[in-house]
């Protein structure tokens, strides 16, 4: 098999791989957007609870 | 007084950044991946170009020696940077593959410790209601840290 014809058998795959990495980086943004909410309820939490008893 | 939620949430907090970090390496690996795709789907065109005129519409001339193809100059080019994309393509994959498995470490420290968190919460509920606002907003801590937990979990 020359090596045009390795490259597009390879290609052919990553094509499907694409899907799938587009799917991670949504899946990425989205976490990045809730880790912001809970970087909030984390420092809210250390305020409100610093003085509780242990 | 608040020495044990104190350390729980800097535990958390720990834990919450080192996901953080796993999370923006993927991000900051997987993001360009497509781009290199595309230049490598166009030196693949180029490359199929010079071939096409060589081999016209596939017929393959008489005796035709394969070597005139990889000898082309624009073949070579071609060939020579997808080779060098593909390279990087390849690295920023594997990348992507490596913060993934370090990001479902990342996920059990985090999760281990907000099951910890939650069962002490549970446990102090009743000592805690004198003080304003403390069980909700602990509580509150515990559901977002799941709820990062389970977005996070879509990537790992």
């Amino acid at each position: 098999m020359g090596k045009l014809e390795q490259i597009k058998a390879q290609e052919k795959l990553r094509q499907a791989e694409a899907a799938k990495i587009a799917a991670l980086i949504a899946a990425a943004k989205a976490a990045e957007a809730t880790e912001q909410k809970l970087a909030g309820a984390l420092k809210n939490a250390q305020g409100t609870l610093k003085d509780v008893a242990d | 007084m608040g020495k044990t939620t104190t350390e729980f949430i800097s535990k958390l907090t720990a834990h919450k950044a080192k996901c953080a970090l796993c999370v923006h390496n993927i991000l900051d690996a997987a993001t360009p991946l497509s781009h290199y795709r595309e230049q490598m789907a166009g030196f693949i065109k180029q490359m199929d170009a010079v071939t096409e005129h060589y081999i016209p519409g596939g017929h393959r001339p008489q005796n035709f020696d394969e070597r005139v193809i990889d000898n082309d100059p624009r073949y070579k080019k071609a060939s020579a940077d997808y080779d060098a994309v593909e390279k990087r393509y390849t690295a920023l994959h594997l990348k992507t593959e490596e913060a993934k498995k370090t990001l479902k470490g990342s996920l059990k420290e985090l999760s281990a410790t907000t099951d910890l968190f939650d069962a002490y919460v549970k446990k102090k509920e009743k000592a805690w209601l004198g003080s304003k606002n403390s069980v909700p907003v602990a509580k509150a801590a515990i559901a977002s840290s799941r709820a990062y937990i389970t977005s996070c979990n879509g990537i790992a």
